[in-house]
Parts: structure tokens; C-alpha cells; sequence
């Protein structure tokens, strides 16, 4: 792998490419599954060996990396990727400060003793940080969306997750048109609304 | 303004889809109504986790395909250890038990080889010692080859058996008569056990003296005579010893003069206090400087320990009637008198002899 750390070499299309920080970032956000590909090739064994030093198992590990590119992935497309380091310091910077994050989670230790200087200095924590809170959100959403019931809750999947269009929703769920389908669709928006962040006041008053 | 286009204005501002002037005019209702300005704030997290849900989805799925396909090496390594170890756990096993068998074999086998060493140069000690035996004996053969015209030992019990002790370098000795009268086949054992055919020179039946000579031309004792032989007053409490061979050993006894006369009376022998055993008759009774004042001639029967002695003097008479061969001179010579009493008797023995006669 050392040759890699200077360039970063893609392979796609049987024709290798040689791609900047930039150039790898770029193509993360537009989501192309070459230059996963080859963040996994590059990266995850780094990651694998750290984490399973740490004490963490192999399935530790890939859970850890998907979640770190999960992050790069989100900063890439919103163009708020903007290194100081390499990209594969970044990405294993990120899922060290998440294992370890992850650890004193589960033994309930306070967790600013353990981030070293490095991981500082890059400005992992506040990502980690807001990744955690997406996290919990989602799993807040995913429980408020089973609370919905039918047909909120196809409705609302099909649209946020599913990203079909309100004519074949409407067709889907035998809607006379989108329009109603619509109507429908902020209906359960707005209970869906009032589930989540009532119920989000109400765990932090617990 | 309804749920309905509300939710649609807000939904078009969060997605972006709104153009400046509505999107301006939005916001300043957003100012004014701090309800729309949550309701905004709400949707907008909702959607945030809509998106990351989304994202992370994409990549899970994403990743998950590449994943499948490529095994980690740790993943590999732990699989192909536990693999290995299903598979070839009786052939590690054997391996195992060949392995500390072959250690321990070893461990036996060096310390054998260990042993053997020191078991070999003993025996190498055992074969030197062997050789020297064997050299000996090829040696002994060699003299006893020289000695062709010498008589050979019979290999038969003797009749009887005294001591002798040497007059002479040349083969000369003396010893009671009694233990060679009416016996030709003489033989005079030296210290060495070699046996030399003895001739009867002279005799004196009265004081049971004989004195022998070794049939042999080149026989020499090594060195000359210790020991004097001289005409000595005889004094009581005189500290004596002797040599002598009531076995096939030599044996050393000490006592005193008890008696300046013999049993009976008889003035050509004296008394001693010396214990005696059958064949010592013969041996010399010597003093404390080196010289030989009698030979012991016989004990008193009943009581332990009374030993009587002829007189040396009627040993010099005897002499007297020795060939020309034979020297009176040497008996005067003491080469004894200043060692003490273990340096006196490692000389003297070489010259106490041991004699049998055969049938």
C-alpha cells in the first residue's frame, strides 16, 4: 500500500486512474462505487487491523468504517470536506474517535479524556458528534414512523426514503390523484412532526 | 392559509425550489410568525434525517456489495486458523505427541550417549590395566623362558612350608632344617611370588640350621643385605621383631627377649615373647638397629606366645662351611641402622623368603 499513500489509485473501467484528495472527495459525493471501491481497498484494512487491536471484532470494525464513510460521504456531497490531512489520515482519525466513542458508550465513561491530539486538531469530534445525533434521530424517526401506522407510514416512506414521485404514490395507494396524495402526504408530515419532536421533549424530561 | 399550502411553501423553501423573491418574502413571514419559523426548523431536522437515514443506507448497501466480495485478511486469518484448527486437529495432535516424544527421546538418548561416554574411559582404564596384565604376564613368560634350565614349580600342594632369609646377594640363605630334611624338591618363594628351585648346601642337625642356596647361576637379590648377622650379646627385654610367612603373605610380629636360653635350658637358643603360627620357622629375629640376633626355630606347645630362637652365632659357625662363592664379610654390613622401623622392614622384606618342600 505505500506507493497509495502519495496518489491514490482508482481502478475502474480496466483503466487506472490516479486521483487527488480533491479529485477522491469529488467522486465520493456524486456516490460513484469505484471510488468506494477503492476507499475500502485503501482504507479499511488500516481501520480492520485498529479496531480489532482495541479490542473490537471483525464486524466492529466493518460497522465502524461504514460508518465513517457514511460521514465523509455526507460532508463530500454537502461541500464540507475540506482536509488538512490525507484523506486516509481523515477517515481512520474518524473511525478511532467513533470506536473509542462507542466503547466509553457502552462503559459509560465520559469520553473528552480520550480524544488525542490529532483527532483535535482535525476537528473530528464535532462531525462524530453531529453524526451520533443524525443517529439517534433516525432511530427516533424509524420508531415515530411505526407509530404512524397505515398509510402514513408507506406514504411517507415511498416519498422521504423511497424518493417516488406523488403521481405513483397516488397510483401505488389508489389516490383519484397526486394532489390528494399530497394532501394525504402532509397530513401525516404534520403527525409524523408532532410524534418525533413531542416525543423527543419528552425523553429529555425523563 | 391551510395546512395544505403551508406545508407546501415550507417544503419548497427547505428543498431550495423556491427564486429569490419568494424566497425573501417567506423569510420575512418567518420573522413575523415565530410558528412558521418552527414549523420550518421542524421539517427541516426531519428531512436532515430523512437525508442522513438515506445516506447511510446508500452506503451501507454500497459498501456491503464490495464487502461481500473481498474477505478481510484478519477475517481470513481467524477463519483459516479456525479452519485449520477443525481440520487438522489430529494431525496437530500427533504432532504434538511426536514432538515432545522425539524432546524426550532426545533428552534419553543425550544423557545415554552421556553415560556411555564415562562407561567407555572406564573401560579404556579396565582394557589399559588389562594390557598391563597381559605385558606382564608376556613379561614373566619371557623370564621364565630364560629360566628354561630352572625347575618349575609343581603345581601340587607343598608338603611343607617355613621362611628363609637371605646371607647372601648370590642366593644364599638360611632356615630350619626341620622344614627341609629329607625333601629335595626345594623351592624358595620371593617377595615377588616368583619360585626358585633351592639346593641343600649345608646342614646342622644339632641346631636344626640349614642353609639353602638358588639353583639359578644369575639369581641376585636386588641390593645388598640390609641386615647384619653378628656374634650380639643376647639381653633380656631386648625389643625384637620379626618377618615371616605363616601364610603367603608376609607378616610382621614384634615382642621381646624373654629368656637368654632355650627351652630346657638349652644355651644355643633363647626365649622369646613374640606370638608364632606354624611356618614362620626360619624367619629372623631381628633387633632394634637392623640386626639379626637368631632364627626362629619352634614355640612351647602349651603356652601361647613363647617362641624360641637359635642363636646367630651358631648361624656363622654354619657359614663357615659355604663355598668360596660365598662371602662372611657382607654379614658384617648394616645398611639399616639409621631408618626407622617401617623404612628397616620395606628393606628387609625383599630379602625374607618363603620356602616349601614337595613331595
Amino acid at each position: 500500500m505505500g506507493h497509495l499513500n502519495t496518489d491514490n489509485v482508482l481502478m475502474s473501467n480496466n483503466s487506472t486512474q490516479i486521483l487527488s484528495d480533491e479529485q477522491l472527495i469529488r467522486s465520493l459525493a456524486s456516490g460513484d462505487s469505484s471510488t468506494l471501491n477503492y476507499i475500502y481497498k485503501s482504507c479499511y484494512p488500516t481501520i480492520e487491523k485498529m479496531v480489532f487491536k482495541m479490542n473490537g471484532s471483525v464486524d466492529d470494525a466493518y460497522d465502524i468504517f461504514q460508518d465513517a464513510v457514511t460521514i465523509l460521504y455526507e460532508k463530500a456531497k454537502k461541500d464540507e470536506l475540506h482536509l488538512s490531512c490525507r484523506f486516509s489520515t481523515y477517515i481512520t482519525a474518524v473511525a478511532k474517535h467513533m470506536w473509542l466513542k462507542k466503547m466509553s458508550q457502552k462503559k459509560n465513561q465520559s469520553f473528552s479524556t480520550l480524544s488525542d491530539y490529532l483527532e483535535e486538531t482535525i476537528g473530528v469530534h464535532d462531525t462524530v458528534h453531529q453524526f451520533f445525533e443524525f443517529e439517534q434521530n433516525v432511530s427516533k424517526l424509524t420508531d415515530c414512523l411505526k407509530q404512524l401506522g397505515e398509510p402514513c407510514n408507506t406514504v411517507i416512506t415511498a416519498f422521504y426514503i423511497h424518493n417516488k414521485s406523488m403521481q405513483d404514490i397516488a397510483s401505488d395507494l389508489g389516490y383519484t390523484n397526486a394532489e390528494n396524495a399530497k394532501t394525504q402526504k402532509y397530513k401525516c408530515l404534520n403527525r409524523l412532526r408532532k410524534l418525533f419532536f413531542n416525543e423527543k421533549e419528552a425523553s429529555l424530561y425523563k | 392559509m391551510n395546512e395544505h399550502n403551508t406545508y407546501e411553501l415550507v417544503e419548497k423553501y427547505c428543498h431550495g425550489f423556491m427564486d429569490d423573491k419568494e424566497k425573501m418574502f417567506f423569510e420575512i413571514d418567518m420573522e413575523n410568525n415565530p410558528a412558521l419559523a418552527q414549523l420550518v426548523h421542524e421539517h427541516k431536522t426531519l428531512i436532515n434525517t430523512f437525508d442522513h437515514h438515506n445516506n447511510r443506507e446508500f452506503i451501507r448497501y454500497s459498501l456491503d456489495s464490495i464487502h461481500k466480495h473481498s474477505h478481510s485478511q484478519t477475517h481470513l486469518m481467524l477463519k483459516h486458523l479456525k479452519l485449520s484448527v477443525n481440520k487438522y486437529w489430529r494431525t496437530a495432535s500427533v504432532a504434538a505427541v511426536v514432538a515432545v516424544t522425539a524432546s524426550v527421546l532426545t533428552f534419553l538418548f543425550a544423557r545415554s550417549i552421556y553415560k556411555k561416554d564415562t562407561q567407555a574411559t572406564y573401560q579404556l582404564l579396565k582394557g589399559e590395566i588389562n594390557n598391563i596384565k597381559k605385558d606382564q604376564r608376556a613379561i614373566k613368560h619371557e623370564v621364565d623362558k630364560v629360566k628354561i634350565n630352572a625347575v618349575p614349580v609343581p603345581d601340587y600342594p607343598s608338603k611343607f612350608s617355613g621362611t628363609g632369609f637371605a646371607i647372601s646377594k648370590n642366593g644364599y640363605l638360611v632356615t630350619n632344617l626341620h622344614v627341609v630334611d629329607g625333601y629335595t624338591k626345594i623351592f624358595t618363594f620371593t617377595e615377588d611370588g616368583i619360585g626358585h628351585q633351592c639346593n641343600l648346601v649345608v646342614k646342622d642337625e644339632l641346631n636344626d640350621l640349614a642353609i639353602l642356596k638358588i639353583n639359578e647361576d644369575d639369581f641376585k637379590f636386588s641390593g645388598n643385605l640390609p641386615y647384619s648377622i653378628k656374634k650380639s650379646n643376647i639381653n633380656l627385654a631386648h625389643r625384637i621383631y620379626s618377618l615371616g610367612y605363616p601364610k603367603n603373605e608376609i607378616v610382621y610380629n614384634e615382642g621381646y627377649i624373654s629368656s637368654v636360653t632355650g627351652f630346657d635350658g638349652d644355651s644355643n637358643k633363647f626365649q622369646l615373647e613374640l606370638p608364632s603360627n606354624p611356618g614362620v620357622s626360619g624367619a629372623p629375629i631381628i633387633d632394634e638397629t637392623g640386626n639379626v640376633l637368631g632364627i626362629i626355630s619352634g614355640k612351647q606347645s602349651q603356652t601361647e606366645g613363647v617362641t624360641f630362637a637359635i642363636k646367630s652365632k651358631e648361624l656363622i659357625n654354619l657359614v663357615k662351611e659355604l663355598p668360596e662363592d660365598f662371602k662372611t664379610s657382607v654379614l658384617q654390613e648394616n645398611n639399616i641402622r639409621s631408618l626407622n622401623r617401617s623404612g628397616q622392614i620395606n628393606q628387609i622384606r625383599k630379602f625374607v623368603c618363603m620356602v616349601k618342600v614337595y613331595n
